[in-house]
């Protein structure tokens, strides 16, 4: 299936969409709005967008703490996310979670998760559901480079591959897992290698391209609806930021990362828009305009809301 | 001038007060009559009025103080007075504070009486159970009351809801009826109408001792039982009663009866009274006839066995509270009779038997009589002739009379022989561990006592005078026995201690007629 | 009612649940032809089938971690840790993962699951399969602890966490496995977080769990001799903690034991022991005693294994020091 132009358009705004919300996250970061950690994903937006393009309503999505991506891709209302971010009543959890914890339950998204690695089970879990129900779904885990040496992974890929669970494993690797780069924390180029170990497809895409990303998700997903079982696709990306907002990136090159600047997923799709005549640079602005409106709005909704009450602290520890 | 505020006494039971809250503060102006302090009491709180003019110079217990009653809690001194006046006055009311203090510490160290003997509690800290302190505390208990039984001696519940029982426990109620009633209007009837006297008199036992053993050592030859003092003292009184008729008696409002026959009341003992079964015709019965007697009424009377008529028509009584160590008391008379005799415990004490010091089982016989009836001497008399046939009772019960003494020793109880042994083996003990010691000690002494210009026997004179003036007892011991051997008498040996009373006084008399005297005795007679 | 095992009862509980419910699936190392290790899951794999019935790989990660995505995405999984002490393996799962999503998600979620786990020593498998750790899991909020002592409750409280929206640790002592006990028959179920008074007594309280409620109910008798009536308080759950039936038994009786296999430092009795202090300090008559086992690895040998296992004479000893 090749992308429609209606839905290559709407997808490239999501990406503009995450861009801008993390470069005002930066803002709120550093005005000290935001508690706590905060790890954004500008420079990735292709690969949230270009996998979660070929997700349905069954399907389940485990994300990472660099999760704000994969949310606003799957259709994550950004209102709801500053609003969480800010520690408000009215974010996703209640102020509970926080950037680290964003979840959307209607969405099939298993939320964001602090801990490293801990998605690929959960995945499995929630594939192994679809399975169960036979409802056609399959689940996505997003994890990184760094999460990929984690035998939460192994234990996850083994026994989706065993149970031919209708799961799609996307290793974002983005190079650095924290400060260690890729060649020092792991002996392998390619995070697809191990795929083999497990019996199943592994291929590596470039992360910034969009169309590769979702011509390799398109597949996997495919084969996983089919009950041919999981895929573990490895989308090669790079985090403009630091691993965390405040991180001074000491491990890391000007250079490397001014090189990668340059690899800008956005601009790709929209040449892509422009070539096809899709899109018209005034248009183009327009679309940036709306897309800043909507995320000032978001911010807007987020700092008029209300603190969570604290009587709201003892709730929600079980279900009744 | 400066006067004292007192806790005031509140209430009939108060005997201290909490100061709740004092109303004025120091130095503020008061009248007399306006409001001072709060008092809390065990009941309520009260407001003590200011009892002075002038200004509250000092408070001496602050808020929250637990005060005895009638001590001072503050001064209040007249409006410009010389401090120099005032000052004596709060020291002296600070002092009588904190002396109440130390009163109260020392009311708490007090034990309450210990139904178990246990070992005094030295220090006042004091583990308790929080579940123990909360009931201690709602029933406002001082748990220093309270004995702990928990591990460690920790006070438990259990120790503070037993303590609480005991504190609210009424006493058992015996109401005055049955064997209980007639006691009590019998004994009050007696205590109301009779002019009781009671005459006391201390008997020597040596002989009835003797007696009793020789009788039983015969009867228990012969198969009988064993006869007790109450057996031997029945038929002694008997006797001594028909002597003395007029204690045989009964009294009335009107008249004295005097009775011909000893009809014989022996006091019994019940678990829960007293019961006075009648021995008839006593004075007609021998010794084993009465005790048999006695024996069956008593065992009677505790089963509940006895005749009417064994109750009735007693003319004497006796009562024998011996067995529980009682020596005298003053019974009371059993009416309508004349008179009663208590029998006390028998009770080893040292006698001046013919000058000597002698252990002597004594007792002590307390007459109780009727005054109306009997006087004082007649009364004396009797008793004196029970007294009489008791010490010398063989003649009576038809036995071999002994010479019993039994000497204490004498002069401090050390015996002459004795200490001579002691310091004749000391000497030998001498020769052979420092041999030099003794030949030396004894070329001293031999020329020293050889006859020479004085005789042996003036020396050993002298040496015993030398003896009683230093406190020697071994000298005294060795000297007096030397100069009886070397032919002194008894006058002479006194004669040198003599001289040494006339240095040492009463110390050396004190030797003198002791020691010295008993080494006479002892050594005169080997 | 009939008497049956301890095993059949948690076996029959989940028969019952996977009949009731088809959302209720079990999954586990050696938990299908093999029928569990201890024969727990026996016969399940013949009713249910392979899709509901799971062998999975030695994989306890995976196998919490899915189960906790499977409850999240709607399904009621109930998971075998063949022994607790693999719970360590898991462990990110169990107390990261499953307690926390609900809090996390602001209450968006729910994880109903129930893990099952052999805790507990007596059969010589030494350090690393004998352990009773449940002062871990109870630590967590968002957990919930069970650990029944008879059959009956065994079912009871099984059925009860199966059915709960919670994830429940439920925790089976393996030497109570062949303990028979009446179970009511059909369908019943026993609230979470109901303390069971097992034995009544005036003179002292037993807070004891699982096996060491066999072991008190034993020194009860004993006690009882000598004129010491002790009462036996099984928890059945720590979390939640029937705290109003272990306070109301010792404002009866004034006096507290508590025992557990578990390790005395940092165990759930000193929880339950400062909960009474703090709750309940006015009912005390004296100091709360803990049994528990001594600070150190649990051993192979025998007469090792039998020295550190807590017992009828520490209980008896314990309660006889405070009366």
């Amino acid at each position: 299936m090749t992308l429609s132009k209606e839905k290559l358009l709407e997808l490239y705004k999501k990406m503009i969409t995450i861009r801008l919300f993390e470069e005002h996250a930066v803002e709120l970061f550093a005005n000290g709005e935001i508690p706590g950690f905060v790890h954004l994903y500008i420079g990735e937006e292709a690969t949230a967008v270009g996998v979660t393009a070929i997700l349905g309503d069954n399907d389940y999505i485990a994300s990472t703490h660099r999760g704000h991506g994969h949310l606003i891709a799957r259709g994550g209302d950004v209102k709801l996310m500053y609003a969480e971010l800010l520690g408000r009543k009215t974010g996703y959890c209640k102020g509970k979670g926080g950037s680290m914890h964003i979840a959307d339950m209607t969405l099939g998204f298993l939320g964001a998760n602090g801990i490293v690695g801990a998605g690929p089970p959960l995945a499995a879990g929630a594939a192994f559901a679809n399975k169960y129900r036979k409802d056609n779904g399959v689940a996505v885990c997003f994890f990184g480079d760094g999460a990929s040496n984690r035998g939460t992974l192994h234990e996850a890929l083994n026994l989706a591959s065993i149970w031919k669970l209708p799961a799609v494993f996307i290793c974002e690797n983005n190079m650095y897992g924290i400060s260690m780069n890729q060649e020092y924390h792991q002996n392998i180029k390619d995070v697809a290698d191990r795929a083999s170990a497990y019996g199943i497809p592994g291929i590596s895409v470039d992360g910034n391209d969009l169309f590769a990303v979702f011509e390799a998700a398109e597949e996997a997903v495919k084969r996983a609806r089919q009950g041919d079982g999981p895929t573990l696709i490895e989308c090669k990306t790079y985090r403009w930021r630091g691993h965390f907002e405040g991180d001074p990136t000491v491990y890391r090159s000007e250079q490397e990362v001014e090189t990668w600047k340059k690899k800008d997923p956005i601009p790709r799709v929209k040449k892509r828009l422009l070539d096809l005549g899709v899109l018209t640079e005034q248009e183009d602005q327009a679309v940036w305009d709306e897309i800043r409106k909507e995320i000032q709005a978001g911010i807007d909704f987020a700092k008029s809301s209300p603190l969570p009450d604290e009587s709201e602290l003892l709730e929600d520890v079980y279900c009744d | 001038m400066a006067v004292k505020v007192l806790m005031p006494k509140l209430g009939l039971t108060m005997k201290k007060g909490k100061i709740a809250k004092w109303l004025k503060k120091e130095g503020e102006e008061v009248t007399k009559g306006e409001d001072l302090v709060e008092i809390i009491t065990e009941k309520i709180t009260n407001v003590m009025e200011a009892p002075a003019n002038g200004i509250l110079y000092k408070i001496l217990a602050e808020k929250g103080k637990n005060v005895p009653i009638i001590v001072p809690i503050a001064v209040i001194a007249d409006s410009g007075e010389d401090e120099k006046e005032i000052q004596p006055v709060v020291e002296e009311a600070q002092a009588e504070l904190v002396g109440s203090e130390v009163e109260e510490t020392k009311k708490v160290d007090k034990q309450p009486v210990q139904k178990e003997v246990q070992p005094v509690r030295l220090d006042n800290e004091r583990k308790i159970s929080p579940r123990a302190a909360r009931l201690a505390e709602e029933k406002e208990i001082d748990i220093d009351y309270i004995d702990g039984t928990g591990p460690n001696g920790r006070v438990t519940e259990k120790d503070v809801k037993n303590y609480v029982e005991e504190l609210e426990k009424q006493p058992e109620e015996i109401p005055f009826e049955g064997m209980r009633g007639i006691i009590a209007e019998r004994m009050s009837e007696s205590s109301r109408n009779s002019a009781r006297v009671t005459i006391m008199q201390e008997v020597d036992f040596t002989n009835l001792q003797d007696l009793r053993e020789q009788l039983n050592n015969t009867f228990q030859e012969q198969g009988n039982d064993k006869v007790s003092y109450t057996d031997l003292l029945a038929v002694v009184v008997a006797k001594a009663l028909k002597e003395h008729p007029i204690m045989n008696s009964r009294v009335s409002a009107d008249k004295i009866e005097i009775f011909d026959s000893v009809n014989l009341g022996i006091a019994v003992a019940l678990d829960d009274g007293l019961i006075v079964p009648v021995v008839h015709q006593a004075h007609r019965m021998s010794l084993i006839h009465i005790s048999e007697k006695i024996k069956s009424v008593a065992e009677r009377a505790r089963s509940g066995e006895l005749d009417s008529e064994e109750l009735q028509g007693g003319t004497f009584t006796i009562t024998n509270l011996g067995m529980f160590g009682a020596e005298g008391f003053t019974p009371i008379i059993n009416p309508p009779e004349t008179a009663i005799l208590g029998i006390g415990t028998i009770v080893e004490k040292p006698v001046l038997k013919e000058g000597t010091l002698e252990r002597r089982p004594r007792m002590t016989l307390s007459l109780s009589i009727d005054h109306r009836a009997v006087d004082g001497a007649p009364a004396a008399r009797f008793l004196s002739r029970v007294r009489e046939l008791l010490e010398n009772p063989h003649p009576l019960f038809r036995m071999e009379e002994p010479n019993i003494s039994r000497p204490l020793a004498a002069g401090g109880g050390k015996d002459p022989h004795k200490l001579m042994q002691d310091f004749v083996g000391g000497i030998e003990w001498l020769s052979e561990e420092a041999p030099d010691m003794a030949v030396g000690f004894n070329s001293l002494m031999a020329p020293a006592f050889a006859e020479g210009e004085l005789s042996t026997k003036d020396k050993e004179l002298i040496a015993i005078a030398l003896s009683v003036y230093i406190k020697c007892e071994y000298c005294i011991s060795h000297h007096v026995h030397n100069a009886i051997a070397a032919g002194a008498e008894a006058d002479e040996v006194l004669e040198a201690s003599g001289v040494a009373i006339a240095f040492g006084g009463g110390p050396a008399m004190a030797y003198t007629v002791t020691l010295v005297k008993e080494c006479i005795k002892a050594f005169s007679a080997d | 009612m009939p008497e049956i095992t301890f095993l059949e009862a948690i076996n029959s509980a989940l028969k019952e649940e996977m009949r009731k419910d088809p959302n209720v699936f079990i999954l586990g190392e050696d938990v299908g032809i093999f029928g569990g290790c201890f024969g727990v899951t026996q016969g399940l794999l013949d009713e249910f089938g392979p899709e509901r019935v799971l062998d999975t790989p030695i994989t306890e990660t995976a196998i919490i971690g899915a189960s906790v995505g499977a409850a999240a995405a709607g399904l009621r999984p109930v998971p075998e840790i063949m022994f607790m002490d693999f719970l360590g393996v898991c462990l990110d799962e169990v107390f990261n993962q499953a307690a926390k999503m609900r809090y996390m998600f602001g209450g968006k979620a729910k994880i109903p699951m129930t893990i099952r786990t052999a805790c507990g020593a007596g059969l010589g498998a030494a350090a690393q399969h004998s352990q009773s750790l449940e002062a871990w899991i109870a630590h967590i909020p968002g957990l919930k602890v069970v650990m029944p002592s008879t059959p009956a409750d065994a079912k009871g409280l099984l059925i009860s966490s199966i059915r709960d929206d919670n994830p429940v640790v439920f925790i089976e002592h393996k030497m109570m496995y062949g303990i028979s006990g009446s179970v009511p028959e059909g369908e019943y179920s026993i609230p979470l977080g109901k303390a069971d008074i097992k034995r009544e007594g005036k003179d002292a309280t037993v807070v004891a769990t699982a096996m060491m409620v066999h072991k008190a109910l034993a020194a009860a008798e004993t006690l009882a001799e000598e004129g010491i009536e002790i009462e036996v308080v099984d928890p059945r759950c720590l979390q939640p903690l029937d705290k109003e039936t272990i306070l109301h038994s010792v404002e009866k009786t004034g006096r507290l034991v508590v025992i557990h296999e578990a390790v005395k430092i940092g165990g759930v009795g000193g929880e339950i022991a400062a909960m009474v202090v703090e709750e309940g300090f006015d009912y005390l008559d004296a100091p709360i005693k803990r049994i528990g086992a001594p600070f150190t690895p649990i051993p192979f040998a025998s007469n090792l294994e039998n020295a550190y296992l807590p017992g009828e004479e520490d209980i008896v000893a314990a309660v006889k020091s405070l009366v």
